[in-house]
């Protein structure tokens, strides 16, 4: 089977961004590559800037040579380009993508009764405005899956799949609060399913699935702008995209549809209608995003209307998030990945920098066994590979935090849901007076809370990485596919997942 | 299966000091006896005794440094700070202050003779540093496997 996951609008790349840190986590069902592409009209919002980078440091890590490893278990292909924007080289405001002036009196006035002046003038460079109607007409009209890329590619590959007998599953992400998931999300679903649902043997082979994001966070009004979204209307907009996708059978296209929401809206740190300072941090509602995306790709079939909810209204604990193979799996696998970042930002990469710099490898057994033995540059690895890991390990502990701060929010006094991420992360305030989550400095990290990383603390492994220290220097890896930085790498994720922690 | 490691590690170190035992009664011992005159206040036979008795105090001296290595750097020391890798200074330091001392002791303590001196400095010398270099290169904690000198050339497997 292969796996197709399309992320429509910001909230679309937060939840793919969640689903590459499961996926880096070795949670997929099997090793078969994921294809990825990001839909948005706006290319430089942050959010999508983010999880693209991120798509991009996965697929750079996935290089190194593992072996048999539930780390960056499943490959990546990129879409090419990787994000596509239905108004790309077309004009970016309604009527002028319409030709709206050159139209016929009939088709003129029809769009003047849909569509109001100021809708059809503002400009969409930075999005649907929160505007699912624009959205709509303009994804209708410029997705073309036989024509430009990544669409191309993208049929191609799963006619590919599905005529092979591969199978083909494809997702897609977005939120039916704002403008571009909810306008994109029904339009692309019907578009690529009416191409592969033309025969009863496609249908067995070709799935597909949607996650549509309700309400889960807010923010300030952009008051600059008069054409925008507004958080106020998040839930009569939803209300109405349900309404309108159950009256016009808009997801019956779909094998599945996952619906998240939660009843309390997290305030985000920015406002801002698009662009760059679209940046919003990730939140614990895209992680399930994600674990739904993994039941979709996991089962065979997924039947009826399953439901899952939090236990405590209060509190969101491990127990609460739905895994097929238990929560209990999902929690070792995310706390391995975990201890893993922490080891290698805190302890590990520090250290080679330091060999780099000024030799003395003996104080590294590790070293001499996986680097200077088996005649591995270190100058240069440091530079690409060991660097490239550094930065995936930042944005994982950094969307860990994140996920935390979702729930626990300033109340860090409450004890925590999840994560305890005081230990490699803390809670500032930016410029705007907002909190933001930033990684501490990896000489400031709470070494001592190596081995409970996740919570709720059952004991305490005070010296859990004084313990890794001692595995790493005696392990050795048989997998002969495991070779080069990646040889080390493997052995650090094995000795995490070895060392007594916190449920391992 | 870390205690396992444990005991094998400290038996090597045992070993090392029952090879070298061996060496002195069995190889060091005779060798002196055709090269060795005592002066007139002591008889060969007790020479020997002394010497036996100062080189053995000098490996088990020597083993003793390797072993407050290896229980040092095994049990005492918290790698949870990866700057504090760097032992090279004790490994030296334990060296001075038990092997070089054992030695010091056995040459003033050992009667003097009137032949044979330089071979009877180079067995106590040979005997103390070979015996702690090869219980640490050969058996030193995981950790710090290959700060002895020598250790990232030899130790190898284990």
């Amino acid at each position: 089977m292969s796996y197709y996951v399309i992320g429509v609008g910001g909230t679309g790349a937060k939840c793919i961004e969640s689903f590459i840190h499961l996926c880096a986590a070795g949670l997929m069902p099997d090793s078969k590559s994921l294809f990825c592409l990001f839909v948005d009209p706006d290319g430089s919002n942050g959010s999508l800037k983010r999880a693209g980078e991120l798509l991009q440091t996965y697929h750079d890590c996935k290089q190194l040579q593992l072996g048999a490893t539930d780390l960056f278990k499943s490959g990546v292909r990129i879409a090419q380009p990787d994000i596509w924007s239905p108004l790309q080289d077309k004009p970016a405001r309604l009527d002028e993508f319409f030709n709206y002036n050159i139209l016929e009196p009939a088709a003129a006035h029809l769009f003047d009764v849909l569509y109001s002046p100021r809708e059809k003038q503002t400009s969409l460079e930075y999005g649907f405005r929160g505007h699912p109607s624009i959205g709509s007409a303009v994804m209708a009209s410029a997705v073309k899956l036989g024509g430009e890329e990544p669409w191309a590619s993208l049929r191609n590959q799963i006619s590919l799949d599905v005529g092979t007998g591969e199978g083909a599953k494809v997702i897609l992400f977005g939120s039916i609060f704002g403008g571009t998931g909810a306008s994109g999300v029904p339009t692309i679903s019907r578009l690529v399913s009416n191409e592969f649902k033309s025969s009863k043997l496609r249908q067995d082979r070709f799935k597909i699935g949607s996650v549509l994001m309700l309400p889960y966070f807010s923010f300030d009004p952009v008051k600059s702008e008069r054409l925008r979204v507004d958080a106020d209307t998040f839930l009569l907009s939803t209300q109405s995209a349900l309404n309108y996708y159950h009256s016009q059978h808009e997801l019956k296209v779909c094998n599945a549809v996952y619906l998240l929401g939660s009843e309390t809206l997290k305030p985000m740190r920015t406002s801002s209608i698009g662009g760059q300072g679209q940046e919003n941090e990730p939140h614990l509602l895209e992680m399930y995003a994600a674990l739904a995306a993994l039941n979709f790709f996991g089962q065979e079939s997924v039947e009826g209307y399953p439901l899952v909810a939090r236990e405590l209204q209060s509190k969101t604990r491990w127990s609460d998030l739905p895994y097929d193979s238990g929560f209990a799996d999902l929690k070792k696998r995310i706390n391995q990945l975990a201890r893993f970042s922490f080891a290698y930002l805190s302890s590990y990469y520090p250290m080679l920098e330091s060999i780099n710099d000024t030799g003395r490898g003996y104080r590294a057994p590790w070293y001499i066994n996986f680097f200077s033995r088996r005649g591995v540059d270190l100058k240069d690895s440091i530079t690409k590979e060991l660097k490239q890991l550094k930065s995936y390990c930042e944005s994982f502990l950094l969307w860990l935090a994140n996920i935390e701060q979702s729930q626990t929010g300033d109340n860090v006094d409450e004890g925590g849901h999840l994560i305890n991420f005081n230990a490699f992360a803390t809670t500032t305030t930016d410029e705007n007076g907002k909190p933001t989550v930033v990684l501490r400095d990896p000489n400031d990290f709470s070494l001592s809370h190596y081995g409970n990383l996740l919570l709720p603390i059952t004991a305490n492994y005070p010296k859990g990485l004084s313990e890794l220290w001692e595995t790493m220097s005696d392990i050795r890896i048989k997998d002969p596919k495991a070779d080069g930085v990646g040889r080390f790498v493997r052995a650090l994720y094995d000795a995490c997942g070895k060392v007594k922690a916190e449920d391992s | 299966m870390d205690k396992l490691k444990h005991i094998g590690l400290i038996v090597g170190m045992a070993f090392v000091f029952f090879i070298f035992a061996l060496l002195i009664i069995y190889v060091e011992d005779p060798f002196l006896d055709s090269k060795v005159t005592t002066g007139a206040n002591i008889l060969m036979d007790e020479w020997r005794q002394l010497f036996r008795y100062w080189a053995v105090f000098g490996i088990s001296t020597a083993v003793l440094a390797a072993l407050i290595w290896y229980a040092w750097g095994q049990w005492t020391v918290n790698l949870n700070d990866w700057t504090k890798a760097n032992k090279k200074r004790i490994v030296w330091l334990l060296f001075l202050l038990l092997p070089c001392c054992a030695f010091l002791m056995g040459w003033l303590l050992t009667p003097p003779i009137q032949e044979g001196a330089i071979f009877v400095t180079a067995f106590y010398l040979a005997n103390n540093l070979a015996v702690y270099l090869l219980a640490t290169v050969f058996f030193s904690p995981s950790s710090f496997k290959y700060t002895p000198w020598g250790a990232v050339t030899l130790r190898r497997g284990w």
